[in-house]
């Protein structure tokens, strides 16, 4: 028991200093994209940076509007930190490194994933000025949309592993990783995770350019930087959990263990960053018109193929 | 059983976390002026005149529609997933006729022009 609780504090803790340093990763590589220098004067590479801006945000003041519901702008930041820190917990990192494993790990997950769309929606709807109130409306339109398509992915997953438990799809894809075997799941679940963590190209949510900091305009000091830390959280989450399902989790071609599983997590973390400073941002009705035209029925197809397939192997 | 019970203590400790930093955070930084201007809502600069209720497109709504369909829909296919290996065929083929239906509706609501965003 002790032990297990050692295990989650590393884990919440790993979670905590990955999202900071998420954004220490943003900040280099989309300088590196551009031709600029990026951070690099607090530490070496500028690896102090994440934790100079926590304490920086810790000594600001705290505005709310006047217009604000004063309780649900405290919840808002609240609601997206604890689902990312519960969601970090489920993931099997190794074998011998599994601290809850519930028969229907996976849905919780999604579950969890969903609770984060609600911080999202009532930040919006809590600071109650303009720019926010735009931002929360396509925010949710656009994590609802996009909701099936990973729904459908996940079960395409199921199907392959018949369990929902997160443990026992890892060791299905002890031999093949379930990539290779349903690679239109892949696909389709890495593009509508990129819409469900609000990043470019899908980040019309919080359009810089047009909403200025679309949601979270209102919010300052510590709440700020729970939006922020819950946002690339949740870039870290996704990352893991595609790991899990697709890219066969802690299983590696030589020896399997927490290693390949780090690994794998860092490169989905990079693409997420590389997709972001590479394409340009979506007009609203392409992003929905994608979803709802294309991914949906994609989806669909892709996973009665699927189920056929594995029922006529046997 | 036990399971659950981890989970709820992660999801206290989880909670802990964010209002033990506020409580820093309260006792770190400055206290408020008296200037009411500083609470105004942010709009770049211009003073707020309306409310900030707007009137907003009624395709919103048709997408909370669709989102109900097609998420219940996935809610009926998840049970068919996890038990269809015991079922043998005749589940699967139970499962084309449901998405086959689905497919036919997905069709009827795209010549209704219900995914068009004008």
């Amino acid at each position: 028991m002790i032990f297990n609780i050692i295990k989650g504090f590393i884990l919440v803790f790993g979670v905590l200093t990955g999202s900071a340093y998420m954004v220490w990763l943003e900040r280099r590589v989309s300088a590196w994209i551009q031709d600029r220098i990026g951070p690099n004067r607090v530490g070496p590479f500028g690896l102090l940076q994440p934790l100079v801006d926590v304490v920086k945000l810790l000594f600001k003041e705290e505005i709310v509007p006047i217009t604000a519901e004063k309780f649900i702008h405290f919840l808002a930041p609240g609601i997206i930190i604890v689902s990312v820190i519960t969601a970090s917990v489920l993931i099997p990192v190794d074998p011998n490194f599994i601290i809850t494993n519930p028969g229907i790990g996976i849905l919780l997950i999604m579950g969890l994933s969903s609770l984060s769309a609600y911080s999202v929606v009532l930040s919006g709807f809590a600071s109650l000025t303009k720019y926010p109130v735009l931002g929360s409306l396509r925010a949710s339109a656009q994590v609802v949309s996009y909701e099936i398509p990973i729904a459908l992915s996940v079960l395409s997953v199921v199907v392959l592993s018949n369990s929902l438990s997160l443990v026992d799809i890892v060791n299905a894809q002890k031999e093949t990783w379930f990539i290779l075997i349903n690679p239109i799941g892949f696909i389709v679940f890495l593009i509508a995770s990129f819409a469900e963590t609000n990043r470019a190209p899908f980040d019309l949510p919080e359009a810089e350019s047009e909403l200025t900091g679309g949601y979270h305009t209102e919010f300052s000091s510590m709440r700020f930087a729970w939006f922020f830390a819950g946002e690339y959280g949740h870039i870290i989450i996704s990352s893991a959990v595609i790991t899990t399902l697709f890219l066969g989790g802690y299983h590696g071609p030589i020896a399997s263990g927490l290693w390949w599983f780090l690994i794998k997590v860092f490169i989905l973390c990079y693409i997420f960053v590389w997709v972001r400073w590479t394409f340009p941002r979506l007009r609203y009705d392409q992003l929905m018109k994608f979803s709802w035209k294309l991914l949906i029925p994609v989806s669909l197809i892709n996973l009665l193929i699927i189920a056929l397939v594995k029922i006529l192997q046997l | 059983m036990e399971v659950y019970i981890k989970l709820l203590l992660i999801v206290i400790f989880s909670l802990l976390i964010p209002i033990g930093m506020i409580l820093i955070q309260k006792i770190l930084s400055p206290k408020p002026t008296q200037n009411e201007n500083k609470y105004l809502p942010y709009e770049s600069g211009e003073v707020p005149i309306t409310d900030a209720w707007l009137r907003y497109p009624v395709r919103f709504y048709i997408v909370a529609f669709l989102f109900l369909i097609f998420d219940i829909e996935v809610a009926f296919i998840l049970p068919f997933t996890v038990v269809f290996k015991k079922l043998g065929l005749f589940a699967v083929i139970e499962a084309f006729v449901f998405i086959f239906i689905l497919l036919i509706g997905w069709i009827y609501l795209y010549r209704k022009k219900a995914y068009r965003w004008e």
